[in-house]
């Protein structure tokens, strides 16, 4: 009878979603899918000069080529990659800063608290893209350093929801049983609030994720991102932009489609994983 | 005695995502005038569907599905919602468990009394509140507490000013659903006196509402036992207490502790309300039913007249004697 | 008989929570007087009854005892030992030998706990059992708490039991440790009319198995007189009248008693209801009545009860009142 279930399974809440929802996973999926098959689906090196500059879409460039005679198909599906690994990254150091920091500050309150509190509500009331310009001209280009840049920006978010999630569920019976069978306070918080702010996490997850694809977006536009041969979206966007008028329109048009892809789906996961865990607090 | 009321075969289902839930499923029920009759039923078994379904106030998903309701000689399932909305408030009042939430916080309960009068009526503004200051006066709140906001008062001088608010316009039906669950015994007591007060001194129908057949049984006239959305037992409190019929009735009244009587061994039903998404085929109580038959499971017992009332079981198929 | 707590002149006053600029002009600090002055014995093996209306304190007098909060002034005394400045580690350990159980059975079970780990946990906490062994304790708790089969429920999550079965989970968590004594708050409130007697009687077997000490916290007279040996009546955060369950409820002294009493509905009532009006509604716990607390309300009061508090004296055989005009 005793279910084995993976510890990651556990912390992954069960979610059911909307139409829309599931749409949103399917445009992911699809850039997921090109950043880990980018080897087999890309006959050229992204970064090396495989043709004539300029060339429009055609059988041996289906996206054509840009400036240099760089394959725009293979910069596409291994930019893919970048934005991937940069999403995951941020996000990830952002969930391993903010949360913990938000439920020991709303556990333990008083002094600790307003220091923290405080600390996050500066960060939180700058302009998140001009923090983000500067985090990452202070640390310099890569892959981590942009990825650390923008965590640093999403951290105030995930503090800031998990912290009041902590002070309510603090207050609940369940907690207070808790004391009453023994517990002390490191396994309140680890077994009895942690697993009940999963929920808000995944909702500021899903609800931010989009919010630094664009992020790092901008930042490769503005050259502050990953250094230059690397394949990256926003970079080749920023590459491309200057010969809209000389009618390439290849060059910009399919890095834009891709970040919009991947933006808009995780928009419409967003939303729906954040409805229905409405839902669900209405109904219980 | 004159019927103000008349359910037949009322069904109010509600229509969620995962299923149909029939929280009222072909409930016949009337109220006299001067009668107060009780219903009593566990939660979810359907009782506040029922209350809300009188006054087509029954909140989506839900939806009335078949039935009428006669109130004055009118169907009320037919009625346009305007003057439905007439109705409701002027011959037919309402009061619920928990006042604050019917009370607008943010204004003095005299002024709230007022409008209700207002919109309702075609009387000026000192008629008004001479209506209002009689009303609150026979509930037993002092004129100077007008001016007062909800929060300003108890639990239970809340819960009288919604009577008043609900009585005012002189209904002839008043729906109370759990008006004393939220409060303690003895204001409790006062709340049912002032209850029966209204039905005797005004000739009022009073719908109660509750999950205490204790308090059902000591105070009502009648009483309606519901059980998964269906009537099992309608009869005088009295023979129902002495005599119950239906075995849910009969194991119910078993399993409430007396305070008169120490340590009686109380019975308990076993198992727990269905699932009423899924319930059972046939009786809906035969899985919690200590006199279960085979035909139990699978028909549908129908509702049977006898004795003066009403029971819906298969013991009774043969007659009073039959049963036992 | 062996005395298991003793609570001398126990009180709990809540600061009442105001906005910084009130805080500025008021004078004086004001409190809620939740428990205010209660001496109590409770005697090994027996059921106690605490009832009262809301807001008599009853409830806070519970979370006390089981030292979930901390009292303003008074001592309690558990076993002989005085437990009430108890902290940290030594407090841990107590909690094995005393338990609670609280009304609302849908907010004191972690919703993302499956039930057998509910159970499972005060035994790990406290390095009680690990392995086979601790699974076959929980699933024997869970068996004697009416959880069966127990493989059925080990592995489910709270939300998908009603709330008799949540209840009883509840149970099986105060239980497990084998405490001796469990404060039980309002336990059949909030289930289901058809399902309160099984829970009591679940209470009552299982007092019997462990040789546990109940304090059982109620408003509901009949079912405190159902499950009680003894009672304790209290008003406005005073213990008023308390005796043997037998003697409570067919002689009633205190006047506020006597109300309460008459108040309850009776089905197939055996005597004609004389019931005892009162007026008004209990008063602010903040600024309690001079005097006897009961005196504005009280049918009987006399000038004395204006100025004077009575103190809880006994009128009968173990039968205690705190009230002037009762001989």
């Amino acid at each position: 009878m005793y279910t084995f279930r993976p510890i990651l399974m556990k912390l992954v809440p069960k979610v059911k979603l909307s139409t829309l929802g599931w749409v949103g996973v399917g445009m992911v999926t699809f850039v997921v899918f090109l950043a880990i098959f980018a080897p087999l689906l890309t006959p050229y090196d992204p970064t090396r000069t495989v043709g004539p500059g300029f060339q429009p879409p055609c059988w041996e460039h289906p996206l054509g080529t840009n400036k240099i005679g760089q394959d725009m198909w293979s910069r596409i599906v291994y930019g893919a990659r970048t934005i991937i690994i940069v999403v995951l990254l941020s996000t990830a150091i952002s969930m391993l800063i903010g949360v913990p920091l938000g439920l020991i500050s709303g556990y333990v309150g008083g002094l600790l608290d307003r220091i923290l509190s405080m600390i996050m509500d500066a960060i939180y009331a700058f302009p998140s893209l001009i923090l983000a310009i500067a985090m990452a001209a202070a640390l310099g280009p890569g892959i981590i350093n942009t990825a650390i840049a923008i965590a640093i920006v999403y951290v105030p978010t995930y503090f800031r929801m998990v912290r009041g999630q902590t002070l309510s569920i603090k207050e609940q019976l369940y907690v207070e049983a808790a004391r009453a069978i023994g517990a002390n306070h490191m396994t309140i918080l680890v077994r009895y609030i942690f697993p009940n702010v999963i929920s808000i996490i995944t909702v500021v997850f899903t609800l931010s994720v989009a919010d630094v694809v664009l992020t790092e977006a901008a930042l490769s536009f503005f050259g502050l991102s990953v250094p230059a041969p690397t394949p990256d979206w926003g970079f080749d966007l920023k590459a491309g932009h200057p010969y809209l008028l000389s009618g390439y329109w290849w060059l910009i048009t399919f890095p834009g489609l891709m970040i919009m892809i991947l933006a808009v789906g995780f928009t419409f996961i967003g939303e729906s994983v954040a409805e229905y865990f409405q839902a669900m607090e209405v109904r219980t | 005695m004159e019927e103000i009321l008349k359910m037949r075969n009322l069904k109010a289902y509600y229509f969620t995502r995962e299923g149909v839930i029939r929280a009222v499923d072909n409930v016949s029920l009337s109220i006299s005038r001067g009668e107060l009759l009780g219903l009593v039923g566990e939660s979810g078994s359907g009782k506040s569907s029922l209350g809300l379904s009188i006054v087509r106030l029954i909140p989506p998903p839900g939806r009335i599905v078949d039935g009428e309701i006669i109130f004055r000689k009118m169907d009320l399932l037919k009625l346009p919602e305007k003057e439905l909305r007439n109705i409701r408030g002027k011959h037919i009042g309402m009061i619920f468990q928990d006042p604050l939430t019917s009370l607008d916080p943010l204004r003095k309960i005299g002024d709230q009394l007022i409008e209700t009068i207002i919109v309702h009526t075609r009387v000026n503004k000192e008629e008004a509140k001479e209506i209002a200051l009689r009303a609150l006066e026979r509930v037993g709140i002092a004129p100077d507490r007008f001016d007062d906001y909800p929060h300003q008062l108890s639990g239970g001088m809340r819960q009288r000013v919604m009577i008043a608010m609900a009585t005012m316009l002189n209904p002839d039906l008043l729906i109370a659903d759990e008006p004393t669950t939220a409060l303690d015994v003895i204001v409790q007591s006062r709340i049912m006196d002032l209850l029966s007060d209204l039905k005797r001194s005004m000739k009022m129908a009073i719908l109660l509402i509750t999950h205490d057949l204790a308090l059902v049984i000591e105070r009502s006239d009648r009483v309606a036992v519901m059980y998964a959305g269906e009537l099992c037992e309608v009869g005088s409190s009295e023979k129902v207490s002495q005599e119950p019929l239906h075995p849910y009735t009969q194991l119910l009244l078993e399993s409430i502790p007396n305070v008169e009587k120490p340590r009686t061994k109380l019975i308990y039903i076993p198992g727990s309300p269905p699932d009423m998404m899924n319930p059972p085929a046939g009786c809906r109580f035969w899985p919690r039913c200590p006199k279960v038959m085979n035909m139990c499971k699978s028909i549908p017992p129908r509702p049977l007249e006898l004795d003066g009332r009403m029971v819906r079981c298969h013991l009774y198929n043969g007659g009073l004697e039959s049963g036992g | 008989m062996d005395e298991i707590l003793r609570l001398i002149n126990i009180r709990k006053w809540f600061p009442v929570q105001k906005s910084f600029l009130e805080r500025l002009l008021a004078k004086e600090k004001l409190f809620v007087k939740a428990v205010d002055g209660v001496s109590l014995t409770v005697w090994r093996g027996e059921t106690l009854a605490l009832v009262g209306e809301s807001g008599c304190g009853k409830t806070t007098l519970g979370r006390l005892i089981v030292r979930l909060i901390d009292p303003t002034s008074g001592r309690i005394i558990f076993n002989g030992m005085d437990i009430t400045d108890l902290r940290g580690e030594e407090l841990r350990r107590l909690r094995r030998k005393m338990q609670i159980i609280f009304q609302d059975p849908y907010a004191s079970l972690n919703p993302r706990m499956p039930i057998g780990e509910q159970v499972a946990h005060p035994l790990k906490i406290h390095g009680l059992a690990q392995g086979s062994e601790l699974r076959d304790i929980v699933m024997k708790t869970l068996e004697q708490v009416g959880l069966t089969p127990p493989e059925k429920f080990y592995n489910v999550y709270p939300r998908a039991l009603s709330g008799g079965q949540r209840q009883r989970v509840a149970i099986a968590r105060a239980i497990v440790l084998k405490p001796e004594l469990v404060v039980a708050d309002e336990p059949v409130s909030m289930i289901d009319v058809s399902l309160r007697a099984s829970i009591l009687d679940l209470m009552l077997m299982l007092k019997q198995e462990f040789n546990l000490t109940y304090i059982f916290i109620t408003h509901d007279l009949a079912v405190a007189r159902y499950i009680a040996d003894r009672i304790a009546v209290m008003y406005l955060g005073k213990i008023v009248e308390h005796g043997p369950s037998e003697l409570v409820f067919e002689n009633p002294l205190h006047p506020y008693t006597k109300a309460l009493l008459t108040s309850i509905p009776v089905p197939r009532p055996l005597k004609e209801p004389k019931r005892v009006e009162l007026k008004g509604e209990v008063p602010n716990p903040i600024n309690p009545p001079l005097g006897c607390r009961f005196h504005p309300r009280c049918p009987i009061a006399g000038e004395i009860c204006r100025r004077e508090e009575p103190e809880l004296r006994e009128a009968e055989n173990d039968h205690y009142v705190a009230c002037f005009y009762v001989t």
